[in-house]
C-alpha cells in the first residue's frame, strides 16, 4: 500500500499548494452558489434536484480541467520515465493518482455543503436525501475523473487529454437529457439515455436507492482504472 | 561477483532496429561507460536495462536468474538519472527524497534520506524547493533519488551534459565515489571523461556494440571512436 499512499500524498500535495487547485475549486463552487440561488430565488423552492443537475454540468467541465495534466503532464516533463522505473507497478500508479485528485474532488465538493445546509435552514428537512445527493456527486465526480485519467494516459499532452474527457463528458451528458436521442426509436433513445453518468447520479439522487445505476457507476468507475492501466502498461512497451 | 547479464537484447520500433542482439555482461562494481553518437540506442538500451521499456527479444539476467525487468523486484536494484534529470521540481529536495524512499519500500526512511542527502552534498539544502536550485544541485538530487534504497546497478544516462565545468568536475568526483559499492553504466559523449571515470569501455553503433574493453588497453580512443561509430 505505501507506494499507493505516497503517490496520492504527492497529487493531494500538488493540488492543495498549488493556485490552480483553489482557483478551479473556489470557482466550481462560486459558480455552483450562483447559478443555485437564482433557481432558488426565481422558483422559490429549496429543493435539490436543480443543484445536483447544475452541479453535474459543473463537474463536467471542472474535473477534466482539473485533472487533465494527472499522467500526461509528467508524460511531458520527463517525470514519467523516472516514475516508471522506480519499484511501482502501473495499478498502483494509476490508483494512486486517483486516490490523491479523488480526495481533492471531495475537498472541492465539501465547499457547496454550506449550500445545502441554508436548504436545510430555508426549511428541506430530508437531510438523508441531501446527503445521499453529496455521495452521488462525489461518486459521478470520481467517474469522470476516471475518464479524465483514461484520456491522460493516452496523450502527452494536457490540453488533448481536456479536450478528449470533455468531448466524451459532454456527449455523454447530452445523451442523457436526450438532446442527441430525440428523433430516434423509443427504445433506442432508453438504451442511449441509460449510458449517461449524469442521468444515473440524478435517478440515484431522486432518494431511491437503484442498485442497477450504482452497480453501473462504480463498474463504469473501475473499468477506466482497468482502463488506464492497461494503457499504460502496453504503451510503456 | 554479482553480475547483470544481457542475451541477445533487441529493440525494434516499427521497422527500425534502435538496439539489435545486445550481449553484454556488466558486474556491479565500477564504472562501464556507454559511448556512441546520437540515435545509436544508447539511451533505448539503458531504457529496457531499467525496465522502462519491454525489450522486442532477448533476456536479462541477474546474478544468472532470468528477470522480469518490469517486476518491482528487480527494480528495486536499479537506479536511474535519465537524460535532462526530469525532477518533481514543485516538492522540495526533502518530500522528493522521501518520496522515493517510500515508493522503493525503505525501510528507515529518514536515516536513509539523511544518509543519501550527506552523500550527494544536499545535507543543507533537503528544506530547499528543487525549481529554485543551480543544474549541478538539480543533478545531486537527481542522483541522489537514483542512489536511495542502495540499488545494486547505478544507470546514469549522460549525468554531465549541460553542467558548467566545475559542475562537471563536482558530478564526476561524486559517480566515483558513488562507484565503490555498486555498479554504474554511464553514458557520455565526451570521451576524456568516459576515459577518466570508468573502468570499461562500450561504444554502441546502429545499435549493436562494437568495441568492449578495459580502458587500460585502449589506445587512441577518440579515433577509434570515429572509425567505429563514422561508417
Amino acid at each position: 500500500m505505501t507506494p499507493i499512499i505516497t503517490l496520492a500524498k504527492k497529487e493531494l500535495r500538488g493540488l492543495l499548494y498549488s493556485p490552480s487547485g483553489y482557483i478551479f475549486s473556489g470557482l466550481m463552487a462560486g459558480l455552483a452558489i450562483w447559478l443555485f440561488s437564482n433557481d432558488l430565488f426565481l422558483l422559490g423552492q429549496a429543493d435539490v434536484g436543480p443543484l445536483v443537475s447544475t452541479m453535474s454540468y459543473l463537474l463536467t467541465l471542472f474535473v477534466p480541467a482539473v485533472a487533465m495534466g494527472i499522467i500526461a503532464e509528467e508524460k511531458k516533463n520527463g517525470t514519467w520515465e523516472n516514475l516508471m522505473t522506480w519499484p511501482i507497478t502501473e495499478w498502483q500508479v494509476v490508483t494512486g493518482k486517483f486516490l490523491g485528485y479523488g480526495i481533492y474532488l471531495i475537498i472541492s465538493l465539501g465547499l457547496i455543503v454550506p449550500i445545502m445546509a441554508s436548504m436545510v435552514i430555508l426549511g428541506f428537512s430530508e437531510i438523508g436525501l441531501l446527503f445521499s445527493n453529496f455521495l452521488m456527486l462525489v461518486l459521478l465526480s470520481w467517474c469522470f475523473l476516471g475518464v479524465t485519467l483514461v484520456a491522460s494516459s493516452l496523450s502527452s499532452q494536457p490540453m488533448v487529454a481536456l479536450a478528449g474527457s470533455l468531448i466524451f463528458l459532454l456527449v455523454n451528458s447530452l445523451l442523457g437529457n436526450g438532446s442527441l436521442t430525440s428523433r430516434l426509436d423509443p427504445n433506442l433513445q432508453n438504451f442511449f439515455t441509460q449510458l449517461s453518468l449524469s442521468w444515473r447520479t440524478q435517478r440515484l439522487g431522486s432518494g431511491l436507492i437503484e442498485l442497477g445505476n450504482l452497480w453501473f457507476l462504480v463498474t463504469f468507475l473501475v473499468g477506466c482504472l482497468i482502463a488506464a492501466t492497461l494503457i499504460i502498461r502496453g504503451r510503456n512497451r | 561477483m554479482m553480475e547483470l547479464e544481457l542475451i541477445g537484447l533487441t529493440k525494434v520500433f516499427g521497422t527500425k532496429t534502435a538496439v539489435d542482439q545486445v550481449n553484454l555482461k556488466i558486474e556491479l562494481k565500477g564504472v562501464v561507460g556507454l559511448l556512441g553518437p546520437n540515435g545509436a540506442g544508447k539511451t533505448t538500451l539503458m531504457r529496457m536495462i531499467t525496465g522502462y521499456l519491454n525489450p522486442s527479444e532477448g533476456e536479462i539476467r541477474l546474478n544468472k536468474v532470468k528477470v522480469d525487468a518490469r517486476a518491482t523486484d528487480y527494480k528495486i536494484n536499479i537506479g536511474y538519472l535519465p537524460e535532462n534529470n526530469p525532477l518533481y521540481s514543485n516538492l522540495t529536495v526533502g518530500e522528493y527524497l522521501v518520496m522515493t524512499a517510500e515508493i522503493k519500500k525503505v525501510k528507515n526512511t529518514k536515516a536513509e534520506v539523511r544518509k543519501v542527502a550527506g552523500e550527494c552534498g544536499l545535507g543543507q539544502v533537503l528544506g530547499q524547493k528543487i525549481e529554485t536550485m543551480s543544474r549541478g544541485f538539480k543533478q545531486r538530487v537527481g542522483l541522489a533519488g537514483a542512489i536511495i534504497g542502495a540499488p545494486k546497478l547505478l544507470i546514469l544516462d549522460e549525468p554531465t551534459s549541460g553542467l558548467d565545468p566545475n559542475q562537471i568536475v563536482e558530478i564526476r568526483k561524486l559517480i566515483e565515489i558513488l562507484a565503490k559499492n555498486r555498479g554504474i553504466v554511464l553514458s557520455t559523449h565526451i570521451l576524456p571523461e568516459a576515459k577518466q571515470v570508468c573502468r570499461r569501455l562500450l561504444i554502441i553503433s546502429q545499435g549493436k556494440i562494437v568495441m568492449d574493453a578495459l580502458t587500460r588497453d585502449v589506445k587512441n580512443l577518440e579515433r577509434r571512436f570515429v572509425d567505429l561509430t563514422s561508417k
